[in-house]
């Protein structure tokens, strides 16, 4: 499945999130003098924003991406709940729960700001029994439900919202509906979670989660493969500005690595991160693939400043950027190629016209994609390139796949092109040879019998090659170690030479009888 | 030098309890949030703070009010407060404290200031709020109101932060409630807002605004004069008595263009400024409103402010604090 399939996968997909939602408040001033009292900054206020946090946000994270969410949480009736509240059901969150009470029921961290620097974070609990006891029980707001949920996602901040009885209840749920569980989880509850698709932690939060299941250790890798053993569940380790490692159930090991994009904050990425792997899971990707979609989110949402969310088309965007940068890499190399290589070329075209002034032949050879650009070469000689002109006479010693077998099984693959050019290389005779490493040992023993027997010996290479330029009259090598990149740029020369020779050459059109 | 006996002091709190005071002026919730500091933020390097509990109490006009019904006096306030939970949160403690506060609901949020504080470290203030300047409707409710409780008192206290309550307008608007009151009219009124008019008894200014007070009717520049010469000269350009306050070097007083005295503070290294004036306000307008002298009632400010400044937060003074205090000392020494 593209990454872009994934995308639309994604759309519709119902998510059931629960845990503990909390409140983002950020409050923005400026500071134009200290207290009268004590020599500390006054923050004159100027605006409040209130944010969905917790499994609020990683529901509008889910409505944002196009997914259906649910979510299990109360809300009291004090401004702050009132304001996410506002927001969520506004992004298309679904919450079926509010409670007529005055007295804050949400924990709260707030954000100060002064001329957009941050100067600290304040968190407040509100009493404890009261988030405990506020939130009913998963079975009763699950049957009020008509939609069919396809994932679960816990969110557990250790604030009170999960406790054992929510865990146990999910548990009866998932193994009933046959739904994914992911759990972004807290070390301390560790020793309370079943087994879950998948369960995301960050580093610090790994190592002292596979402490409290008994392993010392100062290694993330190791921490993860103990919690995936120990829970036989699948586990993602979120690393920050290193990427990610995935830690899949009874399978090997890998790491995501974080795209390289300008950084405003990393707020919000965590939850945009377990927003994408619920979508994906739900939509039946496999863990790496969804873990992927999810490291490139993050990539998105880190540039945005504040607690950010992430749109599929900007998902969609960023593969055509992935092509995109592909495009610049390839265009790149050939800007090389013009400060690198003119000389190169122009001798290349310089031997050809003086074989054929003196009406020799060209061979060219190659393995592989560089058979196949040895052919091409030919091909514009033989045939022709962009006027009418007479044949030119011209060989590919990898296009007959009947004596090159017949070569390799009687006398070793590295003798392939080397018995051509005893076969046919006449002195004066110009030869042609591709290949990206510079190093394919049929490639060398015919350029260099070619050279003994009197013919102008042609390389197209690569910026590695070691061997191959030695035994080149002259040798065109591409500043790349990339085969592809090589390659692109090898056609790109070979182009250049047809043109700029059938110029040249001025040859007269061929008569037709 | 005068000097008062405990006596004289004792008798003069005694009377607190029937006096009866009107404060006017800009109210405001102060907010302190005890923090635990939990570290550094893992999103940014800023500290993180855990709010373990969070208590409010009067401030500014408000805290005048406070300070007056601790020492007794009967106590009612006029302030505009928004319709919102800091709003409700200030009548709330002002009728906990037995201050009689009459309200005028605004559009505007209720003023909050909210210190931020980390196991006794002041960490930063936030403070909330929008001045908007009282007019029309408001206004004119507001003078009415005033009028009719003006018979039922001894003093009016005008305590002026600026917050929209006391403009030109306004205090024009006041000067003819206020000529006919017969009682005595406190007021600490920041520079910009001096009232024309003769209604005016006691000003408290601080050196800086007394300064800035004095500009307004001088020629040259003010920058020169000694403190005393600054009580003296406002003191006859306003037609009023001066309290000069002077934080760690107590106070001066000024009488029909002469000075009275000068009276050096008790308390020489505070804990916290914070409401001291409040506090200084609040005795000055007590002990008149008794029929006290400038002199012992600013004597008696001087020492409830050396209470005051020697607590952490801000603190109203109680008359019982105050006697204890006089009874601890030998022979307190005045003008």
């Amino acid at each position: 499945m593209l990454p872009s399939d994934l995308v639309a996968q994604l759309q519709g997909k119902c998510i059931l999130v629960t845990g503990d939602t909390y409140i983002d408040r950020e409050i923005y001033g400026d500071v134009l003098r200290l207290a009268p009292e004590a020599p500390v900054p006054v923050v004159r206020v100027k605006s409040r924003r209130f944010i969905p946090g917790g499994a609020a946000n990683v529901a509008k994270n889910v409505a944002m991406l196009g997914g259906r969410a649910l979510l299990h949480g109360s809300f009291g009736k004090d401004e702050g709940a009132q304001q996410i509240l506002e927001e969520l059901l506004s992004a298309g969150v679904r919450v079926p729960l509010t409670l007529d009470l005055a007295v804050p029921l949400l924990p709260e961290r707030c954000r100060v700001f002064a001329a957009n620097q941050q100067l600290l974070q304040l968190l407040r609990h509100p009493k404890r029994e009261s988030a405990e006891n506020s939130l009913p029980s998963l079975f009763s707001f699950l049957s009020g439900q008509s939609e069919k949920v396809s994932a679960v996602v816990v969110y557990d901040q250790g604030y009170g919202f999960v406790t054992r009885q929510l865990l146990e209840e999910l548990d009866t749920i998932v193994r009933r509906e046959r739904v994914q569980l992911i759990i972004d989880a807290h070390p301390a509850h560790v020793v309370w979670y079943g087994q879950a698709s998948l369960l995301t932690f960050n580093a610090e939060e790994s190592l002292e989660a596979a402490k409290r299941m008994g392993l010392r250790t100062d290694s993330v890798e190791k921490a993860g493969v103990y919690l995936s053993e120990k829970l036989d569940s699948g586990i993602l380790v979120t690393q920050g500005g290193e990427g990610m490692s995935l830690f899949p159930r009874r399978q090997t090991p890998s790491r995501i690595l974080a795209n390289r994009v300008p950084i405003a904050d990393r707020a919000g990425a965590g939850d945009s991160v377990t927003a994408v792997l619920a979508l994906g899971l739900a939509a039946g990707a496999e863990l790496r693939q969804a873990a992927e979609l999810a490291n490139k989110a993050a990539g998105i949402v880190v540039t945005k400043p504040g607690i950010a969310y992430v749109r599929p088309e900007e998902l969609v965007n960023l593969f055509h950027e992935e092509i995109s940068q592909l495009l610049r890499e390839s265009a790149e190399v050939k800007q090389r190629l013009i400060r690198e290589q003119l000389p190169a070329i122009e001798s290349v075209v310089r031997a050809i016209i003086r074989t054929y002034r003196e009406s020799k032949t060209v061979y060219a050879f190659g393995n592989g994609g560089s058979a196949a650009d040895a052919n091409h070469f030919i091909t514009e000689l033989v045939g022709r390139f962009m006027v009418e002109r007479k044949a030119l006479p011209a060989v590919s010693f990898s296009s007959n796949e009947i004596l090159m077998t017949s070569i390799a099984n009687d006398y070793g693959y590295e003798n392939t092109f080397a018995r051509q050019v005893e076969a046919f290389v006449k002195p004066g005779d110009l030869v042609a040879a591709f290949s990206t490493s510079g190093k394919s040992k049929n490639v060398l023993k015919a350029l260099e019998l070619a050279r003994s027997r009197g013919a102008t010996t042609v390389g197209f290479t690569g910026g590695a090659a070691s061997d191959l330029p030695g035994l080149c009259d002259v040798c065109i090598r591409v500043p790349s170690q990339v085969t592809p990149r090589i390659q692109e740029s090898h056609v790109v020369v070979v182009h250049i030479i047809c043109e700029l020779l059938e110029k040249e050459l001025a040859l007269p059109e061929p008569k037709f009888v | 030098m005068i000097v008062n006996s405990p006596q004289e002091l004792l008798r003069l709190i005694k009377g607190f309890s029937g006096a009866r005071v009107l404060v006017l002026g800009d109210v405001m919730l102060d907010v302190y949030q005890n923090c635990r500091p939990l570290g550094v933020a893992n999103e940014a390097p800023v500290p993180l703070l855990e709010i373990c509990s969070e208590t409010s109490s009067p401030g500014g006009a408000s805290n005048v009010a406070r300070n007056l019904a601790q020492l007794g006096v009967q106590t009612r306030l006029f302030g505009r407060v928004g319709d919102d939970a800091a709003g409700r949160q200030l009548a709330g403690d002002l009728l906990s404290v037995k201050v009689d506060f009459q309200p005028s609901i605004t559009n505007a949020p209720t003023i909050r200031k909210t210190r931020v504080l980390a196991e006794s470290h002041y960490y930063l203030r936030l403070d909330e709020e929008s001045v908007e300047p009282i007019e029309g409707a408001e206004l004119a409710e507001l003078l009415a109101s005033i009028e009719a409780g003006l018979t039922a008192v001894d003093a009016v206290v005008i305590s002026d932060y600026d917050k929209g309550l006391f403009t030109a307008d306004s205090l024009a608007a006041l000067g003819p409630v206020l000529d006919g009151f017969k009682g005595i009219v406190l007021a600490d009124l920041k520079p910009q807002n001096l009232p024309g008019g003769k209604w005016l008894d006691v000003l408290t200014p601080n050196l800086g605004e007394a300064r800035a007070m004095l500009a307004q009717f001088e020629a040259g520049p003010v920058e020169e004069f000694e403190d005393t010469q600054v009580a003296e000269k406002l003191s006859r350009a306003l037609g009023c008595e001066v309290v000069l306050t002077l934080g760690a070097q107590g106070m001066v007083l000024a009488q029909g263009g002469r000075l009275l005295g000068r009276l050096d503070a008790f308390c020489k290294s505070p804990h916290n400024s914070s409401g001291a004036g409040d506090t200084v306000l609040a005795v000055l307008a007590a002990a008149l409103a008794c029929g006290g002298g400038l002199s012992e009632a600013a004597l008696l400010a001087s020492l409830a402010a050396s209470i005051s400044v020697s607590h952490r937060e801000t603190h109203a003074v109680s008359s019982e604090e105050l006697v204890q205090f006089i009874e601890a000392s030998q022979e307190v020494s005045g003008l």
